[in-house]
């Protein structure tokens, strides 16, 4: 009976994998962007870690850190993978646990590039990425250092 | 009107449970908007569960037809109050088994001021820091299994482990090619109900002919600190982890007194003829080390952890009463696990992990404690736990999760007697020593 149920649940674990390869994310060019308030002209990839880790709390003027992102898709995946080393399931998992645990407040969530670019504009301390084509000169672009 | 202590818990509840659905289904639930300089967030769960056991009954009456009695109702609201002040509150009402029974706690409770990245303070009732996983052991959706492992997350420590009034530090500070490094530091006081999970494992720790119980319990002191190293060595994944804990708590308790010198006879059968009950305070002291490692690769997670408590505890009984042995006593536990967890796609996750709990590292086979009577000969496996879990998690919805778990256990350490453990006499615990426990639990979380 034991060996049964063993059995059954390796049976199931076989068909999920079947089922459930991922598709490989397609790289696109990205540029990180902040509110003209923040101070930083230029950003090294483990700051940008720390800002949507939610480590980084404060630049350096003492304004606070607001974080954007955009909702899923292959952009988001691409950003998550070469600056936040995680993919999009561990990110949301990662701020699902600071929600639930009183660890923070999670990044305000952005369907259209347009919208984020918007947001960053108007709100203080405010850092996304978009795609070059969604720049306006309403937001900095914030170098990234290598 | 009069009411009782359980109505007024059940209307605690149900209001809980009204506003929480009222929440689910409106059109926006993420956040309400209050005044113009903030907002609050509110965000819940919801889950329940069901266990099933072929022997033994883990945590529930859950041997035979399995129990229902293990659910889970949170719902937290936060604030950012001004630029560096953020406060937040959760409240809880869970069930398993004896414990919880639905009432209404708060979960967590905390002001969060930043000074640096380096230094932020906390105080309110602070997730305690116990591992990798255990600021998070009450929200289900964070992980793949329905049960973490019980060796270093044991359930009936939940109360105990899982928050603590008082305040703290916090902060993280770029270590180069080292990593990225976190500390946290907490003081203050683990509150420990007198009928939970803590009492009912120090009433297992004597003879059930004592009639040992738990009448109050009280926390002196308890602390907590981690360092932890994200992105260790410049290995994207990879995270180290140590921390070293310590509760201090008194517990009041009655036991039998007994007539006759010795009590106990040369098998360690009580011969003594019972007099009555008489109050006695118990010392415990608790230092916990823990170290941890958790390597991320892709949808991929191994997590291991290694953890030794050692317990100090004193019982000012006389040796009439009870076993030389019991009297004082000052062991080491070990625990440690490893797991495994793999996100094939958005909807499925398989995990599996295996995990060891020995009561005491110099006593493993449990011979110890039955020559000094504290175990009946044949239940030397209620001194470890040794359970292999294979977990299937679906994500049915992003709000939605299905999970499937089976374990198979060697051994009944870290279980209690009074969740039906008792053999036919009415008095003596007995527990299998092979044994499967089957779960399946459904969330909902926004």
């Amino acid at each position: 009976m034991r060996r049964k149920c063993l059995l059954g649940f390796v049976f199931l674990a076989i068909v999920g994998m079947y089922y459930s390869f991922p598709g490989i994310a397609v790289a696109d060019d990205l540029i990180v962007i902040g509110n003209r308030s923040v101070p930083a002209s230029e950003l090294s990839p483990t700051d940008i870690q720390n800002i949507y880790l939610g480590k980084k709390k404060m630049w350096d003027n003492g304004v606070k850190v607001e974080v954007a992102t955009l909702g899923g898709g292959e952009l988001t995946d691409r950003f998550l993978k070469a600056y936040v080393k995680k993919n999009s399931s561990m990110y949301n998992k990662y701020w699902k646990k600071q929600v639930f645990t009183g660890g923070g407040k999670p990044p305000v969530t952005f369907e259209r590039e347009k919208d984020l670019v918007e947001y960053v504009s108007k709100t203080k301390g405010a850092v996304g990425y978009v795609t070059s084509q969604s720049y306006t000169d309403s937001v900095k672009i914030l170098a990234v250092m290598h | 009107m009069y009411h009782t202590g359980g109505q007024i818990m059940n209307r605690r509840l149900a209001t809980l449970i009204i506003f929480m659905l009222g929440m689910a289904f409106s059109s926006s639930v993420q956040a309400l908007e209050l005044n113009e300089t903030g907002k609050v967030d509110i965000h819940g769960f919801i889950t329940q569960g069901y266990l099933f056991s072929d022997d033994n009954n883990f945590m529930a009456d859950t041997e035979g037809n399995g129990s229902t009695q293990f659910n889970e109702i949170g719902i937290n609201f936060s604030s950012d109050v001004s630029e560096r002040l953020r406060m937040g509150v959760q409240f809880i009402a869970r069930d398993l088994g004896k414990m919880g029974n639905q009432a209404v706690t708060i979960d967590w409770a905390v002001a969060d001021y930043s000074f640096y990245d380096w230094l932020n303070l906390r105080a309110g009732k602070i997730k305690f820091p116990h591992g990798l996983y255990n600021t998070a052991r009450d929200v289900d959706m964070l992980r793949t299994f329905i049960f973490l492992p019980q060796s270093v997350y044991t359930e009936g420590w939940r109360d105990s482990l899982n928050a603590g009034s008082g305040a703290g530090f916090y902060g993280y500070v770029p270590v180069g090619i080292v990593g990225s490094l976190t500390y946290i530091a907490f003081g203050g006081n683990a509150g420990m109900k007198d009928d939970g999970g803590e009492a009912r494992l120090l009433e297992d720790q004597v003879p059930k002919e004592l009639q040992l119980n738990v009448l109050a319990m009280d926390t002196k002191r308890t602390w907590g600190s981690q360092l932890i190293l994200d992105s260790a060595f410049s290995i994207d994944g990879l995270k180290l982890l140590g921390g070293y804990w310590g509760h201090e708590f008194t517990a009041d308790c009655s036991v039998i007194n007994g007539t006759g010198s010795p009590l106990f006879d040369a098998t360690n059968t009580l011969v003594g003829s019972k007099m009555d009950t008489e109050t006695r305070v118990f010392d415990i002291k608790i230092r916990s080390t823990t170290a941890a490692l958790e390597y991320s690769w892709g949808n991929l997670i191994f997590a291991t952890e290694y953890m030794q408590n050692n317990y100090r505890l004193k019982l000012p009984l006389s040796t009439r009463v009870l076993p030389s042995g019991m009297i004082n006593k000052d062991f080491d536990a070990l625990a440690y696990y490893g797991s495994l967890t793999y996100r094939f796609t958005d909807w499925f996750e398989l995990g599996a992990y295996y995990s060891e709990y020995f009561a005491n590292k110099d006593d493993k086979d449990g011979a110890e404690s039955v020559a000094e009577g504290t175990v009946k000969a044949g239940q030397e496996h209620v001194k470890w736990l040794k359970d292999s879990c294979v977990a299937l998690r679906f994500d049915l919805t992003p709000n939605w999760i299905l999970k499937l778990e089976t374990h198979y256990v060697d051994g009944a350490a870290l279980m209690y007697s009074d969740d039906g453990n008792i053999a036919a006499d009415g008095v003596t615990t007995t527990y299998e020593r092979y044994w499967m426990l089957y779960g399946a639990k459904l969330s909902y979380s926004f």
